[in-house]
């Protein structure tokens, strides 16, 4: 059965991006969120074996979201999307419990090797 | 996977964010101190950014990157939103505005963007003052200091592996710090990070080329160790190698740094010159401008004097006399003053760490920092933190007690660790205090005889004070294991060492069950110390104040004989002697024989020795200059001192000089 | 050939010379400061202008009799490397301008300073014994 992803990102546009590398590779994107409140909820609802997750987001951001999930479901396997500069923001996520990250633009085999990392 | 099957998609959200941009670029205007249209425009610049850099458009990611740069000054404060500001931002999103059209229309950005880039570049360099001033070194040695030594030969002495980790980071890999943030993560689980190559504050700057070294104590295997890095992404394990037996050299022949030759695999360590990054200091341009004035001053003089030469005009001679005695007082009180560099320098990396630690414990702590604008020397700051982190996760492991156990107590649950730092006369003073369990008297005092530190005998005549001080012995350690946060299995005989190498001294005060206090005192600068003139026959020798406990005077009758050691007993207790003329060979001490001798108790390695001198000539400041290069290393001698009357006046080393 | 400027100084009996790019200045003796724990030879430190620099009894490393204080007496401060030291002398004579041609390097058999010497230079009717001041120094040692 192919691994399931909830994928969160502010952008349509980067959503739609990520969904298309995965779902090409065996991988079904059960869920997407614009935001870090509502991928929470979404999470609960969809129990998915990985996130990617934006970080600057609206309403709650990557780094909240991350807390959040990590309360719900402490093995919660996340990957962070960060932007260029964005480095003590991804510290904060992997502290948070974040498993690796990725930063845009980026490269489908990065997304590829990063996804099979953290679910390995 | 072609780019324009998201073509559409993106000039519709591309546009969205612009029409954001411009209303909340309006807003700002309206009201400078919207700190949410701020945010908005931030958001809007970086989602674009993010989009147009996948979709390869690179010129519009280049602007809004730059405009973030300027955007993030603004957030936190550090720039003012002014008329000019609005300007350029309104020309930014103009520009974004023409080339989104421009992808639009003929799928190019077709767009020079090189002039509003020096536009932004110009407002950055005038408005934000840009400081670049570290010097960078490619350096692939691995040098320890004394500190570490010390460290790795108890872990060696308790069978623990230490390896020297060679990891290289992914050459595409755009945020190296990160990843090097989670290396040092992943092994900080498995054991003890003592030292990496370059220092972890150039690897988190992200000051390193592609790899770095790290040093870890653990009792794992390299296998293990491996199979933890390689999950990491991005990273790869060049070389894990054990760290050979560092021969047991005197620490004057190691002096501060040793290189590390045997770590069989490394090439690089090997051929590594050592561009040794030199040490620098910023400086306030004002005390730079004080310094020329004075310097200005001492012209002035100078030109004076050679008429008082002419004119033979001694009444202003000591007129001018005075005055250079004067300006060169300034002029040392300011050079000084340029040595000196704020101690936050140090305390800013321990918010992070305490709260790691606090965490892998499931302890709470509240961390509080008093008097990060300290000044202390630069050599002295560069000295100063192993031994405070030391202290700080001794408190966090040893001091605070769990969630569970404060409850019991009644004890709030948040434990408290306070570190501050102060002023107090030619001192400087550094407390770290905690109001955890306090320091258990009984269990030192087991430890110390079951160590053999000390009998019980001497047990018996110990009063509170220094029992407690007992933990500052060589070889007693409360840690058991090393993976004990505070542990490395190392006692706080290496914190004492160290920060008497420094010419301080560390105390700690305890009450048990209400926490711990831990004082650190030392010297303002390690340039300047106050010393005790004394007079040993006719040579005059300079003894630092920091080793001295008291003095006092002696009859020649009073010194008795114990198995040929000279002793004296000084309020009750029996005082080992030392004689200076003795050990300092002084010739000719015939002439100075005489009933009454002065005594000068020092510390030495938790153990009081008076010292026997001729005569106590007084308290000084005394500016310590080294013997050169030639001399080098002689035992017992710290130094020399010009005196006011021009002589040079030796400066002892308690530590070796017996 | 060319040739080489040097200091020519007494010491004792004899005449020696060292180079003057090794010669930092000549001062009259000033106060020194013993140093204990240290080889016979070192004299002591003294106060160069606020720099410390200590002092080598030429005398003593040479082997020659007692240092002979005059007003004469004088300390040449070397500049050798990064090494800062004075050595002490009975008197300083001239600066010559020595032929290398002049110099010749004799094998010394069992001379007590022939170790310290690199060569030795004729000068009108003159020897001057040319000091190897690495070697007086025991530079090789410190390094």
């Amino acid at each position: 059965m192919a691994y399931k992803v909830l994928v969160v990102d502010d952008a349509g546009f980067m959503r739609m991006m990520i969904k298309d590398i995965l779902s090409k590779n065996g991988y079904q994107v059960v869920g997407e969120a614009e935001n870090g409140q509502k991928a929470v909820k979404k999470y609960q609802e969809l129990k998915p074996d990985i996130v990617t997750m934006d970080i600057t987001m609206p309403e709650l951001d990557g780094i909240g979201a991350v807390k959040e999930i990590k309360k719900i479901d402490p093995n919660a396997r996340i990957l962070m999307c960060s932007a260029m500069g964005q480095q003590a923001m991804v510290i904060d996520a992997i502290q948070a419990g974040a498993k690796d990250f990725i930063v845009k633009p980026f490269k489908p085999e990065r997304v590829l090797e990063a996804v099979t990392k953290a679910l390995a | 996977m072609s780019v324009n099957e998201y073509l559409n998609l993106f000039l519709e959200e591309a546009r969205e964010h612009l029409q954001i941009l411009n209303d909340e670029l309006l807003k700002l205007e309206q009201n400078p101190a919207d700190k949410g249209a701020v945010d908005e425009i931030f958001r809007a610049a970086h989602t674009l950014k993010g989009m147009s850099a996948t979709m390869g458009y690179e010129k519009i990611a280049e602007l809004t990157h730059k405009m973030e740069n300027i955007l993030d000054e603004l957030r936190e404060s550090k720039i003012v939103f002014s008329e000019n500001l609005s300007e350029l931002l309104f020309k930014c999103v103009d520009a974004l505005e023409t080339m989104v059209e421009n992808v639009a229309t003929e799928n190019s950005e077709k767009f020079n963007i090189s002039g509003i880039l020096n536009d932004l570049k110009n407002f950055n360099q005038k408005d934000i003052g840009i400081t670049q001033n570290h010097e960078m070194g490619v350096n692939n040695k691995l040098e320890l200091n004394d500190y570490d030594h010390n460290l790795i030969k108890v872990a060696q002495e308790r069978n623990f592996n230490i390896y020297e980790i060679k990891v290289e980071i992914a050459p595409e890999c755009v945020m190296k710090s990160v990843r090097a943030f989670m290396v040092f993560n992943s092994l900080e689980k498995l054991g003890e990070v003592v030292k990496s190559v370059p220092p972890v504050q150039d690897i988190e700057d992200e000051k390193f080329e592609k790899d770095f070294i790290v040093v870890l104590i653990t009792d794992k295997t390299q296998n293990e160790i491996a199979k933890v890095l390689n999950q990491i992404s991005e990273v790869e394990v060049k070389e894990i190698g054990s760290l050979g037996l560092i021969n047991g050299s005197t620490p004057q022949e190691t002096n501060s740094v040793q290189e590390i030759s045997s770590f069989s695999k490394t090439e690089d360590a090997k051929k590594g010159i050592n561009n040794k990054i030199s040490q620098t200091v910023r400086v306030d341009i004002s005390k730079l401008d004080k310094l020329m004035n004075l310097v200005g001053e001492l012209v002035i003089n100078k030109t004076r004097l050679e008429q008082i030469f002419r004119t033979n005009d001694l009444s202003a001679l000591n007129e001018t006399a005075e005055q250079i005695d004067r300006i060169s007082a300034d002029l040392q009180t300011v050079v000084m003053d340029v040595r000196m560099v704020p101690i936050e320098q140090v305390f800013n990396r321990f918010p992070r760490m305490v709260r790691d630690l606090a965490k892998e414990l499931g302890k709470e702590i509240n961390l509080i920092m008093e008097g990060k604008e300290t000044e202390l020397d630069r050599t002295v700051i560069d000295e100063i933190a192993d031994p405070l982190v030391h202290l700080i996760r001794n408190s966090i492991d040893h001091g605070i007690e769990s969630l569970e156990e404060r409850r019991k107590k009644g004890k709030p649950a948040q434990g408290t660790l306070r570190l501050s730092a102060k002023q107090e006369g030619n001192s400087i003073i550094i407390l770290v205090e905690d109001d955890g369990q306090g320091i258990n008297l009984e269990k030192v005092k087991s430890k110390a005889l079951e160590k053999g530190i000390i009998t019980t005998n001497q047990l018996e005549q110990m009063d509170e004070n220094s029992i407690v001080d007992l933990i500052f012995s060589p070889g007693f350690s409360t840690a058991s294991q090393i993976t004990d946060i505070s542990g490395r299995g190392v006692g706080l005989d290496v914190v004492r060492s160290k920060i008497q190498s420094l010419k301080g001294n560390v105390a700690v005060e305890s009450k048990e069950g209400q926490g711990s206090k831990f004082t650190i005192k030392l010297p303002l600068t390690l340039a300047i110390i106050q010393a005790l003139m004394v007079k040993v026959g006719p040579e005059i020798y300079a003894i630092p104040l920091a080793n001295i406990n008291e003095t006092t005077s002696i009859n020649l009758n009073d010194i008795k004989k114990v198995q040929d050691q000279e002793v004296m007993v000084l309020r009750n207790h029996v005082l080992p002697l030392v004689r200076l003329a003795k050990v300092l060979e002084v010739p000719n001490m015939d002439n100075y024989e005489s009933e009454e001798l002065f005594v000068v108790v020092v510390r030495k390695n938790n153990k009081f020795i008076g010292l026997i001198v001729n005569e106590l000539i007084g308290q000084q400041e005394i500016v310590i200059s080294s013997l050169g290069k030639f001399l080098n290393g002689v035992p017992g001698i710290a130094g020399a001192a010009i005196l006011g009357d021009g002589t040079v006046s030796l400066i002892l080393d308690i530590g070796t000089l017996f | 050939m060319g040739e080489r400027q040097i200091i020519a100084f007494r010491l004792g009996q004899e005449e020696y010379a060292i180079n003057i790019h090794d010669v930092k200045e000549i001062i009259r003796p000033t106060a020194v400061t013993r140093v204990p724990r240290t080889q016979e030879y070192i004299k002591g430190v003294l106060n160069l202008r606020g720099v410390v620099v200590p002092v080598l009894n030429l005398h003593k490393r040479l082997g020659k009799s007692e240092e002979n204080i005059s007003s004469q007496s004088r300390f040449i401060i070397l500049n050798k490397g990064d090494i800062i030291i004075g050595i002490t002398v009975d008197n300083v004579t001239e600066v010559i301008r020595l032929r290398e041609e002049d110099i010749e390097v004799p094998e010394f058999t069992d001379e007590v300073d022939g170790e310290f010497i690199e060569g030795v230079g004729k000068y009108q009717d003159r020897l001057l014994l040319l000091l190897d001041i690495e070697k007086t120094l025991g530079m090789e040692k410190v390094k």
